[in-house]
């Protein structure tokens, strides 16, 4: 077949594409935030001692984890106005998109915490320290670098996961990316071109937190 | 038979600009048990792993029962054998690993009987037999439907072995085999090394086992340094110890 | 028009759509691990043990893959193969080019699933293998493979489940999945909240029996 490349059609509107990247970078954070906050406090209730804290903590992790992400951003910008709850889109998706990461951050940290050997509780006990104090001042310190590297990895990983705010007409990268191709028909240059900035942002990404990270395991 | 089965001369190697060994002789005899002793880092590990191909080397020849092996003159250039003439050429050799290296999704009768069938085309029956044959032999008859994982090491090692007479080498090769171990272990995996050994098996046995090596070998081998600093029988090397460097070794075993 | 009939009602008057529904779903999640399991391993062989400049397109591609969202991957592909297509006057097959969209997801995911296995198969292996005189495609086959095999098997499951969610995305593309055919009945009716739970209830459902199936042949093939 001979197709015609023109680069230069999508170039123009590249501020659109880089606008939607960045909203859905701000989108990442954002849910990424809160599903820390989710994770944290379901993984301390899935290491308690109560059965049924820890039945609660294991059924939100597996029900959001087996449901599909498209199908939870439904219910929740589609379905909750049916019982008056009206959120935004921009709000229904970072809503949706937190609950679904605090599920991957509730296995993240619970592995986090029992990694931590015993005997340092048992310290902390030993000099007297209460049990919130040898949470603040131990484990969540010790969790926190052990797990700093997998964190980094879903930041990529929900950026990712972005994209799916097309759906609900969210004007990040790939909603860009379609509008473009609807008006201008350059279909090989759009998606190209949106393909590589993802994996610019990706892997730049990947290469800033190695950064933080090592900065991180010196001290 | 008084031919050497193995003969190496002037074995050379290096890994990269690091030259493991230089000028290495070695001559064994049929039904002969060598022992190979030395610290880490003398070549001695990699010498056995050249002799069974699994390591290359730069210069020098290894001839298998009067055959050169690895490598051959064409056109006046070294060439490595291909590797289907290399994996026959293996067959002459058997080898134990320091980590025994079983298989871990097959039971100790199907790592026996792997070789025998896909390699020495037996049928699945004679294998098997074959193989609990040398399974018992070991002393293991009533683990042959075991996975390695619910063996101990010293079982697993001797599995190992029951896979490498299996194949009936003409020279078994012994790489550190007890040094994996837990030492209540090493003395079911030497008994098991001295019986072969009684029973007329080529050996060569790369090991710390000083009292061992004296006992089973007829002939010892100090490397020191990618060279043998000497070679003599077990009485020459043990009790005479007629170097410094092997007094110095020597002297850091209490045998 | 509105009919206020009820949700139950509703659901069992709508069955039909929702079996075929669930039918494509369920056809293109399994064609994907299919195709995905069978290119994706044999390009983690190839990966692992390919000389440099033979592993370089495959990493090229596996990598690529892993670094763009999966709707992308689906659009991309969806858009290439139908102006491809059309220059040749031929409709491009919605359910195909999802199909195909998700294939090469999950033959990525794959490739670098078996070749972390491989990797972590310690040397001595084939070493082992070779010193018993067996061939490296012998090695290959009976120590390598099945050894990866298992070791693979549980993160096999995971991406088995990620597949399944992943077909969501293909009403993106118009193809009649469970999700586009609730989204089609929902706008004859005013029960969204109700049928988006309800089929997040069925991949839940499905997708937890993948995952017990899986617990119980890694229990059973541990070793």
């Amino acid at each position: 077949m001979r197709y015609f490349w023109n680069f230069n059609i999508v170039f123009a509107q590249i501020d659109l594409l880089l606008n939607g990247l960045l909203l859905g970078l701000l989108l990442a954070v954002a849910s990424l935030m809160i599903g820390v906050l989710l994770g944290l406090f379901m993984a301390f209730l899935a290491t308690s001692k109560h059965l049924w804290l820890r039945v609660v903590s294991r059924f939100y992790v597996t029900l959001l984890r087996n449901t599909p992400l498209l199908v939870l951003i439904f219910i929740v910008y589609f379905g909750l106005p049916d019982i008056y709850v009206r959120l935004g889109k921009n709000e229904s998706f970072v809503f949706a998109l937190s609950l679904y990461a605090g599920a991957y951050m509730t296995e993240v940290f619970r592995a986090g915490l029992e990694a931590i050997p015993k005997g340092i509780i048992e310290a902390g006990q030993a000099i007297g320290l209460t049990p919130l104090q040898i949470c603040w001042n131990i484990q969540l310190p010790i969790m926190f670098k052990n797990v700093l590297p997998s964190l980094g990895n879903y930041l990529i990983s929900l950026f990712k996961d972005t994209s799916l705010a097309a759906s609900i007409t969210i004007p990040e990268l790939t909603y860009s990316a379609k509008k473009i191709n609807t008006l201008t028909f350059r279909v090989f240059e759009v998606w190209l071109v949106t393909a590589a900035l993802y994996i610019v942002a990706c892997y730049l990404m990947a290469f800033i937190l190695r950064r933080v990270e090592r900065r991180f395991a010196i001290q | 038979m008084d031919e050497n089965l193995l003969q190496i001369r002037g074995l050379e190697k290096w890994f990269g600009t690091l030259k493991v060994f230089e000028g290495v002789d070695l001559d064994v005899k049929a039904g002969e048990v060598v022992s190979i002793i030395g610290a880490s880092g003398s070549g001695k590990t990699t010498l056995l792993r050249c002799v069974n191909l699994l390591e290359t080397f730069q210069a020098g020849t290894i001839l298998l029962d009067g055959n050169p092996v690895g490598y051959h003159e064409a056109n006046s250039k070294r060439k490595r054998f291909s590797e289907r003439v290399i994996a026959r050429q293996r067959l002459l050799t058997g080898m134990v690993f320091q980590q025994f290296n079983l298989f871990p999704h097959m039971t100790a009768l199907c790592n026996v009987s792997l070789g025998l069938i896909k390699v020495k085309k037996l049928s699945k029956a004679e294998a098997e037999k074959e193989a609990s044959r040398w399974l018992e032999r070991v002393g293991l008859s009533d683990k042959i439907h075991s996975r390695p994982s619910q063996l101990s090491g010293g079982q697993q090692q001797r599995v190992a072995i029951a896979r490498a007479v299996a194949m009936n080498p003409k020279i078994l090769l012994f790489d550190e085999p007890t040094s994996a171990l837990d030492p209540e272990l090493v003395g079911e995996v030497l008994n098991v090394i001295k019986q072969l050994a009684a029973d007329g098996a080529t050996m060569v046995i790369v090991t710390h086992e000083m009292r061992f090596a004296y006992e089973v070998s007829d002939k010892v081998v100090f490397m020191d340094k990618g060279k043998i600093a000497s070679m003599g029988t077990p009485a020459e090397i043990f009790e005479e110890r007629k170097s410094d460097r092997l007094k110095e070794f020597l002297s850091t075993f209490n045998s | 028009m509105m009919v206020s009939i009820g949700f139950w009602e509703s659901l069992f008057a709508a069955k039909t759509a929702i079996f075929i529904g669930i039918t494509n779903s369920m056809l293109a999640a399994v064609c994907a691990i299919v195709i995905g399991s069978i290119c994706g391993v044999a390009m983690g062989f190839i990966m692992t043990y390919a000389r440099k400049y033979v592993v370089f397109p495959f990493r090229l591609f596996v990598d690529i893959v892993r670094g763009i969202p999966g709707l992308v991957v689906v659009f991309t592909i969806y858009y290439f193969l139908d102006v491809f297509l059309r220059s040749y006057g031929i409709k491009l097959p919605g359910l195909l080019a999802g199909i195909i969209a998700l294939s090469v997801t999950n033959t990525a995911q794959m490739a670098e699933l078996t070749r972390g296995a491989l990797q972590s198969i310690p040397r001595g292996q084939i070493e082992a293998g070779k010193a018993i005189g067996l061939r490296f495609g012998q090695i290959l086959y009976y120590i390598l493979l099945p050894q990866a095999l298992i070791q693979m098997l549980p993160p096999w499951v995971n991406t088995a489940t990620e597949t399944v969610k992943g077909t969501t995305l293909l009403m993106l593309i118009g193809i009649s999945e469970l999700l586009l055919v609730t989204q089609q009945l929902i706008a004859t009716n005013n029960h969204a909240l109700k049928y988006y739970c309800f089929i997040g209830l069925v991949y839940f459902v499905l997708n937890t029996i993948i995952e017990l199936a899986g617990k119980a042949a890694e229990k059973r093939l541990r070793f």
